[in-house]
């Protein structure tokens, strides 16, 4: 319980690194840009307060914004999904609530959950990134279609990921 | 009497509604901290847009651009190939322009030239230390900044052709914005013709851009080169841009829609020459004074 926090705050370094060092510059086929330090907001444990979230999610899009040179485009895009954290975890409830003291990994809930639930998250930021990016409607199609790559390539990092780290069950 | 009750009537009023304003606010407060972490945020993104950067960005970037000074340092070393060719192809251009290789013909008109030409623009050496391509609204830094004698609004060139506009500067490195920003509007024109136009950037592939504002009757024909125009006192005139690759109208429209193939390869920058222009101070307080009448 105690080493809940110094584990986040290396996460925290560990994604922000590979997300402006190596991902920023690896863009697949043209468009398509994974986005992988949403997977911090994804992994806060069960018991971190909403305005604790938010904050954190503030905190977590300024710094890839001052990396990336896009400024404030990340703060609002993860701000969003750190708002819609809380929700998505109440419509995907398991029936008798989450236990206290787990987080929202392989290690405690199973594939399919873990699935929905970073695929939803994933969306709403992707969504609202590359929405504010472009700050303006025309060329919709190529922008849903940016929305859709990217969240796709997204998630399937985020899913390696926990099967990587998480997997001893 | 009864003007006590109704005073005391009104203040109970009172402090009940108080009391719940406070409940509303603190049942709703994860919601109000929401819309106004997101106020914040866009009034960065609007300001960033439309006006110069705070300067509390200027300080970040001070701090990013060392991390990315390092990170270039290291990737440099795979470039090297690449960058040692231009270089050399760069080289030989300018050795042909070298005042060794001409004959002095009348001493007359030497002597008159040092007097007709003065020197309008000036070059800073400089080297790309952040690049992207492949976001719409695509940025470059520079390892150099307002101590090495850079300011906004200072056009990039490299030996392909043109780069990008200088944006904001810290004390030691800068940002550019390249041709291919979605934001990025340069005056460009038809070499053949003498026709000017806007160069932007449409956000789909980095090595095309449009040319618009070219009117309906200039003739226009695949392979004609594009130059930067002047006009702006941004960029000298005659900076290669692109060519020509693909042109159509709609009906109802008095301009083109050309597609230019960009002389630049944004993919691979690393040396660029940001350009002085010595006259653009006297230039715009003229143009500003007759704006203003």
């Amino acid at each position: 319980m105690i080493n809940i926090i110094p584990q986040n705050i290396i996460r925290f370094f560990v994604l922000v690194f590979i997300q402006v060092v190596i991902l920023n510059n690896l863009q697949f086929s043209g468009f398509v840009n994974p986005f992988i330090y949403i997977l911090f907001i994804l992994l806060l444990p069960f018991e971190t307060p909403s305005w604790l979230l938010l904050i954190i999610g503030f905190i977590t899009g300024l710094t890839i914004d001052i990396f990336s040179g896009t400024i404030a485009i990340h703060t609002i895009a993860t701000t969003l999904a750190a708002y819609a954290r809380p929700f998505v975890l109440t419509l995907f409830a398991p029936r008798d609530g989450y236990e206290s003291r787990t987080s929202p990994t392989l290690k405690y809930y199973d594939l399919l959950w873990i699935i929905r639930y970073s695929v939803v998250i994933v969306l709403i930021h992707h969504s609202c990134l590359f929405l504010v990016e472009v700050f303006r409607f025309s060329g919709f199609f190529y922008t849903l279609l940016r929305i859709i790559l990217s969240s796709i390539l997204t998630s399937i990092l985020i899913i390696i990921s926990q099967l990587l780290f998480y997997k001893n069950k | 009497m009864e003007l006590e009750f109704i005073e005391s009537e009104y203040k109970s009023l009172i402090s009940f509604d108080m009391r719940n304003l406070l409940k509303f606010l603190i049942h709703y407060h994860v919601a109000f901290l929401f819309v106004a972490l997101e106020v914040v945020a866009f009034t960065i993104t609007i300001q960033n847009n439309f006006y110069q950067r705070a300067s509390f960005i200027n300080n970040t970037t001070e701090i990013s651009g060392n991390i990315y000074r390092i990170y270039s340092s290291v990737v440099e070393y795979f470039n090297v190939r690449n960058e040692n060719d231009k270089l050399a192809l760069e080289n030989t251009a300018l050795r042909k322009l070298l005042k060794s290789n001409y004959i002095i013909n009348d001493k007359n008109i030497q002597q008159a030239n040092d007097l007709i030409y003065k020197q309008k623009y000036d070059y800073i050496n400089a080297k790309v230390i952040n690049n992207s391509v492949f976001r719409q609204t695509n940025y470059i830094t520079l390892n150099k900044g307002r101590n090495q004698g850079i300011k906004p609004d200072m056009g990039v060139i490299n030996s392909q052709g043109i780069v990008g506009i200088v944006k904001d500067v810290s004390y030691n490195f800068s940002i550019v914005i390249p041709t291919i920003n979605i934001n990025a509007h340069i005056s460009a024109k038809i070499k053949k013709t003498d026709y000017f136009g806007t160069l932007s950037w449409d956000g789909k592939d980095y090595r095309y851009a449009l040319l618009n504002e070219i009117p309906f009757h200039v003739k226009v024909s695949k392979g004609d080169t594009v130059v930067t125009s002047g006009y702006s006192s941004i960029f000298p005139e005659g900076i290669i841009t692109g060519v020509v690759k693909d042109f159509n109208f709609n009906q109802g429209n008095n301009f083109y829609n050309i597609y230019i193939q960009l002389s630049t390869d944004f993919m691979n920058l690393n040396h660029v020459n940001v350009v002085s222009n010595l006259y653009k101070d006297e230039q715009k307080i003229l143009e500003n004074s007759v704006t203003h009448d």
